[in-house]
């Protein structure tokens, strides 16, 4: 065989190999997992009986806290990013924020969690709580949302700015009436992302709820929760064989859930992608 | 005043307005890099009074979690290094090889397939990553390697390379993208074969690029926490054996979080101590990673 077929055939595998290696595993994984799937599971109490256990605390903590932290971490976004991309003139200052925004992505997310815990859990007194853990997933996924905004914004031809100014608009009109619609779809698909990723979060919510089993759902922001990722930690760590099912049942819901919003994405992006072009 | 005069000092003041609150919001998020180190450091205060810095720094027991406390950080740090030098020796094969394929060698079609797949891959929640890693990895491997232990530094190091893949190949990708054609094309216009064009003219252009999303991906593997803590073991010791249980910096975290250590006892602020060598840690390596791809993307565009 010549060279170049090795090469090709090489790096394909090598495309290939971790893409099989994770649809198997995950493959073993619906196999044990699927027999105990059941809505009494997915909408049960969790209980010290493995049998009749189910994960509605948890799923609800999940949905609350992402959901709540998005929301935070999209108004935070769209604003920097308008500041970046509007307002800012000179262009050192602009990459020094770039350069923040990067660095902020590099912080481990376990972090995030120390210094939650530390500066509004115990410095402003919020605890252990929903609000909490939302704001800190909130500047976790900050750099993701940011960076989709900014990217959303800049790709706006800057003919329509001129257009829009010439015409006498002000700057926020021009924001509101231009930027905003425009670069909203795709600032919206790297959101969606950004809740993907914020869904399997479980490491800076150990730092900072710590609890693995609870009976009670979240209602106020200031009750204490878990969150689906964390049950699913609880149950991996019992060498117990139920257990281990249990958690395979329950990571079925998250990675539902977790490709459910990754397709809405990447729809999104496929969508977006041709109405500007459109225009 | 006259009606366009009050419109126009309206407008204005508006204008005014607008322009704070992305301000705001933008030193808030400067502000948030800035109370991640200071709120580091300070925490970290109470445990450094207590433990000498230099044993801190360059002992070699860790038991803070026992009565009979040693405080040196180096069996963390080497099951940090253990894990993620596994991790990336996996990600670094697979993570160039298949850059190389899509950069290429692939059709659109296939492009179009893979990249959203791999993006896919690489946000899997990790205690997924980390339940493949004890359920069904530690097993297969303990039909080659008998004395393999339930938790061990490799089938976590192996798994956070799967982990990691995505990151590497997508960064290496761009890099080779970011090579001009024109370097290609002349090297075609010598006679050179494709393998000849990729292994000599592409690989080598985009080299700093690589090494930048190496690092990257290194950081990425030393901040990665659930897999470590759920499939590497809590035993942080010093160890050659790469078949045994060890711990992590991010895996002790984990365990203290778990343990739910009181407010105000040396083992609630040992998290913030490991916290800052950890975020120090992969600060300089994101450090390095970005000036070195930043540099590459200069050179490129000049060409």
């Amino acid at each position: 065989m010549d060279r170049d077929s090795l090469m090709k055939i090489l790096t394909a595998s090598a495309l290939i190999t971790p893409l099989l290696v994770l649809f198997t595993l995950l493959s073993m994984i619906l196999w044990d997992g699927l027999p105990g799937l059941s809505l009494d599971f997915i909408l049960g109490l969790p209980s010290g009986r493995p049998e009749e256990t189910g994960i509605l605390p948890a799923l609800v903590g999940s949905v609350y806290v992402t959901g709540l932290a998005i929301i935070i971490s999209f108004l935070l976004g769209l604003g920097i990013s308008i500041y970046l991309t509007e307002f800012v003139e000179d262009e050192r200052v602009r990459s020094i924020f770039y350069f923040v925004v990067d660095m902020l992505a590099g912080v481990p997310s376990v972090v995030y969690g120390i210094v939650g815990l530390a500066v509004i859990g115990i410095g402003l007194g919020l605890g252990r709580s929903v609000l909490t853990g939302a704001v800190t997933l909130a500047f976790l996924i900050l750099p993701l949302v940011t960076v989709a905004t900014v990217e959303a914004i800049r790709s706006i031809p800057d003919s329509l700015r001129l257009a829009t100014y010439s015409l006498g608009a002000s700057r926020l009109e021009v924001v509101t009436h231009v930027i905003l619609p425009m670069a909203l779809p795709r600032a919206l698909t790297g959101t969606v992302l950004a809740i993907a990723r914020a869904i399997g979060e479980a490491a800076p919510i150990l730092v900072i709820s710590g609890v693995l089993f609870t009976r009670s759902i979240p209602i106020s922001l200031l009750d204490e929760f878990t969150v689906l990722p964390l049950v699913i930690f609880n149950w991996v760590m019992r060498p117990q064989e139920v257990y281990m099912r249990l958690a395979s049942s329950a990571i079925i819901v998250l990675l539902l859930l977790y490709i459910g919003i990754s397709s809405i994405a990447i729809y999104m992006r496929y969508s977006s992608g041709r109405r500007i072009r459109e225009v | 005043m006259s009606l366009s005069e009050e419109f126009f000092e309206r407008k204005v003041r508006r204008e005014r307005l607008f322009r704070i609150i992305p301000l705001g919001l933008t030193i808030l998020a400067g502000l948030a890099l800035a109370s991640i180190i200071v709120v580091l450091v300070v925490e970290s205060i109470p445990f450094f009074s207590a433990v000498d810095p230099i044993e801190f720094l360059f002992g070699t027991r860790w038991t803070v979690l026992f009565r009979d406390k040693s405080f040196g950080i180096l069996p963390l740090v080497w099951g940090t290094l253990v894990t993620s030098l596994v991790a990336i020796s996996v990600a670094g094969l697979l993570g160039i090889g298949s850059a190389i394929y899509l950069a290429e060698y692939s059709s659109e079609r296939v492009r179009a397939v893979a990249k959203p797949l791999l993006e896919l891959l690489a946000g899997v929640p990790t205690v997924v990553y980390g339940f493949l890693a004890v359920n069904y990895v530690t097993p297969a491997l303990r039909l080659f390697i008998p004395d393999i232990e339930v938790y061990n530094a490799f089938s976590a190091g192996l798994v956070m390379g799967l982990m990691i893949t995505p990151i590497i190949s997508s960064l290496s990708e761009d890099a080779m993208y970011s090579v001009p054609d024109s370097l290609r094309l002349s090297a075609y216009a010598l006679g050179a074969k494709k393998h000849q064009v990729v292994t000599r003219v592409v690989l080598r252009a985009a080299l700093p690029g690589i090494v930048a999303a190496y690092i990257l991906g290194l950081a990425r593997a030393f901040g990665e926490t659930m897999i470590v803590a759920i499939a590497a073991g809590s035993r942080p010791v010093l160890t050659l054996n790469i078949f045994e249980s060890i711990q992590t910096l991010t895996g002790y975290i984990a365990q203290v979080a778990m343990g739910d250590a009181p407010y105000g006892t040396i083992e609630f602020y040992s998290l913030f101590a490991v916290g800052l060598y950890l975020l120090v840690m992969v600060m300089l390596m994101n450090l390095v990673g970005l000036y070195i791809s930043r540099r590459f993307s200069m050179r490129v565009s000049r060409v």
